[in-house]
């Protein structure tokens, strides 16, 4: 029967004496979460301040798209991504499957909606005359668009973290196209999922603190990008 | 090259902008000469504000002809030699985060000019301004009246050949509004061309005495 005292107190063992398994899938979910997310966050940040800023024809049908897409669940992103890259794929020459680049991809595609619709929902809030202000004293496109980044910066860095929340806590898309290989492809929630089946609950619960801890540390940390730009 | 573009005329003719199949600016010329003031009046939803933008480079035409001294546009043509040198300020000026003397240099970082001469630059305009109370102070505190003033030193600093300015004097006490008036006196001494969109009476009746007056009404400019 399944002890909790006895599992909270392995789990924190685990933790504190540097449990191998423990620790490196928590260097995976870190090495590849924090990949995709840099990956993905400057093209959907420009992507979101071209659909807030410039008008274009379709431009509501990319956000419709977009706002799609954020609801699409990892699993679905999975198999996508686990179909181009299997032999009969049209990426299989790639030789992606099962590595951590496959995961790397499936995270990106994850969060690029919701930075985009996230990064949007705060240039449109901001003030459009920061970026009119900008280039009428004489800065040109790019610098303009910077230094918009730059104002806004509280609620971009809020939506990047959303996006890092969002997939470093998926499990779909990583068991699927990862593996769930240890030292290699097993991550933080394929390794509670593969522990847990096995009855092996005190990995599990180390691993699901660390996540929750995470999780914790970030809405924080979102709490007081919040609090700074109001 | 020169940091500063020498004094300009600015020309536009056959101008038209549309919005939704309606015509929101239909300007057959304008012309402001080196150093002129040109008072814009008129009604709300006009299009003064519009045609600020316009002439400032923020907002495409639809058609038109601009010649500012020697570079000029056909029609179609986003008139991009217009930013930078037309200066627009807006109706709610936007001050950057950070200081007031942060939001003094922006331009003058953007043209890539050294951070000794930004320093001597920003003193020479805070006292031309009477700004030096307000230095140590944050753009976010301003008040909405600091904040045109602040604005307009943030314009002038650089020395366009044109400055737009949208309701410059609107929120400002009596005193920030006579040394205003003191300030487009002195630019336009200093050669700058300025288009001047208001509905204060007071602003007006001062500045017409030098400058000329114009008006649009739903988009047709009349003298």
């Amino acid at each position: 029967m399944f002890d909790s005292n006895s599992a909270l107190i392995s789990a924190f063992s685990m933790l504190l004496t540097g449990d191998r398994e423990v620790w490196s899938a928590i260097g995976v979910s870190f090495s590849v979460s924090l990949r995709a997310i840099l990956i993905a966050s400057p093209p959907a940040i420009a992507v979101a301040f071209l659909l807030a800023y410039k008008s274009f024809p379709g431009r509501r049908l990319v956000l419709t798209i977009t706002n799609t897409l954020m609801s699409v669940p990892a699993v679905v992103v999975g198999l996508t991504v686990y179909l181009t890259l299997s032999k009969n794929g049209i990426a299989a020459d790639l030789r992606l499957l099962y590595t951590q680049p496959a995961m790397i991809i499936g995270q990106v595609i994850i969060c690029f909606p919701l930075l985009v619709a996230m990064a949007h929902a705060t240039f449109t809030a901001g003030d459009r005359l920061a970026y009119e202000t900008a280039r009428t004293l004489g800065a040109k496109r790019i610098p303009a668009m910077l230094t918009v980044f730059l104002e806004l910066r509280f609620g971009l860095l809020a939506a990047i973290i959303a996006g890092f929340s969002r997939i470093i806590a998926e499990i779909g898309c990583s068991m699927m196209v990862g593996g769930n290989i240890l030292d290699h492809t097993r991550n933080i929630p394929t390794a509670i999922a593969l522990e847990t089946s096995k009855g092996e609950f005190a990995m599990g619960v180390a691993l699901g603190i660390v996540l929750l801890s995470l999780t914790m540390l970030l809405n924080v940390i979102l709490g007081v990008f919040q609090g700074e730009g109001q | 090259m020169s940091l500063y573009s020498p004094p300009l005329s600015l020309s536009a003719k056959k101008l038209i902008f549309m919005r939704d199949s309606r015509v929101i600016i239909n300007c057959e010329s304008l012309e402001i000469k080196k150093g002129e003031l040109v008072v814009l009046t008129g009604p709300n939803g006009s299009g003064k504000t519009t045609l600020l933008k316009i002439l400032a480079g923020l907002i495409p035409a639809d058609s038109g002809h601009f010649t500012l001294g020697e570079s000029s546009s056909t029609k179609f043509e986003t008139p991009r030699y217009l930013i930078g040198k037309c200066i627009y300020l807006h109706q709610t000026p936007y001050m950057f985060q950070g200081s007031v003397v942060r939001n003094l240099s922006y331009g003058l970082r953007k043209k890539g000019v050294k951070n000794y001469a930004i320093d001597g630059l920003v003193d020479e305009a805070v006292k031309k301004n009477k700004l030096g109370h307000l230095t140590k102070r944050m753009a976010s505190t301003l008040s909405a009246g600091e904040q045109h003033q602040v604005a307009l030193a943030r314009a002038q600093i650089l020395k366009p050949p044109v400055l737009l300015l949208d309701e410059v004097t609107a929120h400002m006490d009596q005193k920030a509004r006579g040394r205003t008036f003191e300030i487009i006196e002195t630019l336009q001494k200093e050669g700058i061309s300025i288009i001047l969109a208001t509905h204060d009476d007071e602003t007006i009746k001062t500045l017409s005495g030098t400058g000329t007056r114009m008006n649009v009404d739903s988009g047709y400019l009349t003298l």
